[in-house]
């Protein structure tokens, strides 16, 4: 994507972000101790100056090869460095993030854990079955007795003693 | 200057040097961890203090606070995951710095810049405190919104070249800040029905959902993969050379920090943005910033440590507690039966001068603990990719549980690391976001209340000397970054 393109789709999506976003702070009721400001007053104002914000953007685009930063940004869109396949490794990890959150509550942090730390490391090329599988088994186990033992922070059991019937 | 000596007598009483000791490697540890802040590794040991002296208990408090300011950012530099709050503006050349195979010199940096930044702080609280309180007094609701103002005029100079972009990015901090119950009315905004979003949404989640997050989905589709092993694992502290170029900006970062942390809820995060916007304006290397700038990493650093002293002025001398950790603080204070401000100068000075004594050994200690750790710290990191990204994620997904135990929190980390994927695709600077999220509930909130009490009238921004003062600083600041950034037409990506 060059320049003018992210420009022009941020400018697109800062607009229509602004937009939902005013037309849901005006729907905010105010109770009886609002001031004159209101709960709406600031967040109304602040949507404004996005609006106004990606307006602008959107209008730098129509000005084709006037802007020499145009120009002097090429390099570093590249730099920026997210092509296609890589979006694609992004939403698989992404994936798996939100499998582990979705197991935690049920699994209990250590397995969930453990999981996590092989699916991931598997995903993100390491091969090595018996390393990972070590990493798997020694994790979960250490990071409770950090979080749990030593900070007292508890951590979720899962549905371990609704199974076992305790 | 008595009191100054007797504060250093107080070097001789064992358990305040093992409480110092202890507290500096409780803290480190905690503030390393994405999700313990400062705060809550001071409460986890806030009931083991019960029955100790006050001064030793009062001691491992305050130095349960140095360590954990200096922790979080050990992994700021290393894995681009700010472990506390106030360690965000780290992240920006000290990641930089790592990427480059200079983690080590960025560690030493860092480092160095902490126990700079403590020993100043810890000079100003021990000779100001009186003086300075009344700073703290003298800021009325206005002059909080004028601060936040001044706080939000140094987004020119985060933005990365481009001015609107990074009011976009602003505007979408101030948005999350706004979620959550209105601070006047408490009526509920943006919350989309859900009780889970009622408190708002904490900044540190959003940081580590920017920072961390967004780093790993960005890396996983970065090869090579199993690189690690080859980038310098020693610490490389400051030479004569670095030093003096180092010494400005440490300057810097310790003069905002005192400001900042003598006024009540500002607070280090504040302070250490600030101070990297002014390094970089006052540098002769500007153009480094955002790339692996050393000054990058020392102006920020010594802000945030400055901050760990000078925030205990309105404690001591007027029983106000600045920020959360302040508050923990108090709570040691209250358990022990005394009460900070003007008289217990008077009823138990012995306390507040071991308080002082301690601090100095705390600043001590974490140098020493700092040398010792930081080598292991490098290793770790350079452990071959796949694990690394396993590890950090593990440790992340763990920390953000373990702030609230919240489930949701974790899902919501998730959501904010698409925000910044998507941040980054569009080419917008996360750092105005980050301040403008800070920022949002100190200016709305201020700006509100000031409006309370004068009735509707803006003029109240203006009338307020302390207000007109700060309003003033901001538009000057603001237009010279402006001038300065945009003005050369040289576009710095962040």
């Amino acid at each position: 994507m060059n320049d003018s393109t992210v420009d022009r789709i941020t400018g697109a999506l800062g607009v229509a972000l602004a937009s939902a976003y005013v037309l849901y702070a005006r729907s905010i009721e105010d109770s009886m101790l609002a001031d004159a400001v209101g709960a709406a007053g600031v967040p109304t104002g602040v949507g404004v100056m996005l609006a106004l914000a990606s307006l602008a953007l959107l209008l730098k685009t129509l000005r084709p090869a006037a802007d020499d930063l145009t120009e002097m940004a090429e390099p570093e869109m590249d730099a920026s460095g997210v092509a296609r396949q890589p979006h694609a490794m992004a939403a698989g990890l992404l994936a798996i993030l939100a499998v582990y959150v979705a197991l935690l509550p049920v699994l209990g942090y250590v397995p969930a854990i453990g999981l996590l730390i092989g699916a991931v490391a598997w995903f993100a090329g390491a091969r090595q079955l018996l390393s990972v599988t070590i990493c798997m088994v020694l994790a979960g186990p250490l990071l409770w007795l950090m979080f749990d033992w030593a900070l007292e922070i508890r951590l979720p059991v899962g549905l371990w003693p609704q199974w076992l019937g305790k | 200057m008595d009191s100054f000596l007797l504060s250093l007598s107080n070097l001789a009483s064992g358990w305040v040097v093992v409480a110092a000791f202890a507290g500096v490697l409780w803290g480190i540890l905690g503030g390393a961890l994405p999700g313990i802040s400062p705060s809550i590794a001071m409460a986890l040991l806030l009931p083991f203090t019960v029955g100790m002296d006050p001064t030793t208990a009062l001691v491992l408090l305050a130095s349960v606070y140095v360590g954990a300011e200096y922790g979080g950012s050990i992994p700021a530099i290393l894995i681009r995951t700010p472990g506390t709050n106030s360690a965000s503006a780290t992240v920006i050349d000290g990641y930089e710095m790592a990427k480059q195979g200079r983690a080590g010199e960025a560690l030493g940096i860092s480092l160095m810049s902490g126990l700079i930044g403590g020993l100043f702080g810890l000079l100003v609280l021990v000779l100001a405190t009186e003086s300075l309180a009344k700073v703290a007094l003298a800021f009325t609701p206005a002059a909080y919104f004028s601060l936040g103002i001044l706080g939000l005029s140094v987004i020119a100079g985060l933005a990365g070249g481009s001015m609107l972009r990074g009011v976009i990015a602003a505007s979408i901090g101030l948005m999350i800040a706004f979620i959550g119950s209105d601070p006047v009315s408490g009526v509920q905004r943006f919350t989309f029905g859900s009780a889970d979003l009622l408190d708002g949404v904490k900044p540190i989640l959003v940081m580590v959902g920017l920072f961390a997050v967004t780093e790993m989905l960005v890396q996983i589709g970065e090869p090579p993969w199993a690189q690690g092993g080859q980038a310098s694992t020693k610490l490389k502290l400051p030479d004569w050379a670095m030093s003096k170029r180092l010494f400005k900006p440490q300057a810097i970062g310790a003069v905002i920090g005192t400001i900042e942390g003598v006024t009540p809820g500002a607070g280090g995060t504040i302070a250490a943005f600030m101070a990297y916007s002014e390094a970089k304006r006052w540098s002769k290397h500007p153009d480094e910033f955002g790339k692996g700038s050393p000054e990058g990493v020392a102006a920020p650093e010594s802000a945030n440590n400055v901050v760990t002293a000078t925030a205990l002025v309105p404690l001591l001398s007027l029983g106000i507690p600045g920020s959360n950790s302040a508050a923990i603080l108090l709570g040691g204070f209250l358990i022990h039966g005394l009460q900070p401000g003007p008289m217990l100068f008077q009823k138990a000075p012995e306390v507040v001068y071991g308080l002082y004594g301690g601090l100095f050994i705390a600043n001590i200690a974490m140098l020493l603990i700092g040398l010792v750790i930081l080598g292991p710290c490098m290793w770790l990191v350079n452990r071959p990719k796949p694990y690394l990204i396993a590890f950090i994620l593990a440790l992340v997904m763990s920390g953000v549980f373990a702030i609230h135990q919240s489930i949701f929190e974790c899902g919501l980390v998730l959501a904010i690391g698409v925000l910044g994927y998507g941040m980054r695709l569009l080419r917008l600077p996360v750092l105005p976001l980050v301040l403008g999220l800070v920022l949002g509930y100190l200016v709305e909130s201020n700006y509100r209340r000031s409006l309370l009490i004068s009735g509707g009238e803006h003029s109240i921004f203006l009338t307020d000397p302390i207000s007109a003062l700060l309003l003033a600083i901001a538009l000057v600041l603001g237009v010279y970054t402006g001038w300065k950034e945009f003005g050369s037409r040289k576009k710095v990506a962040l």
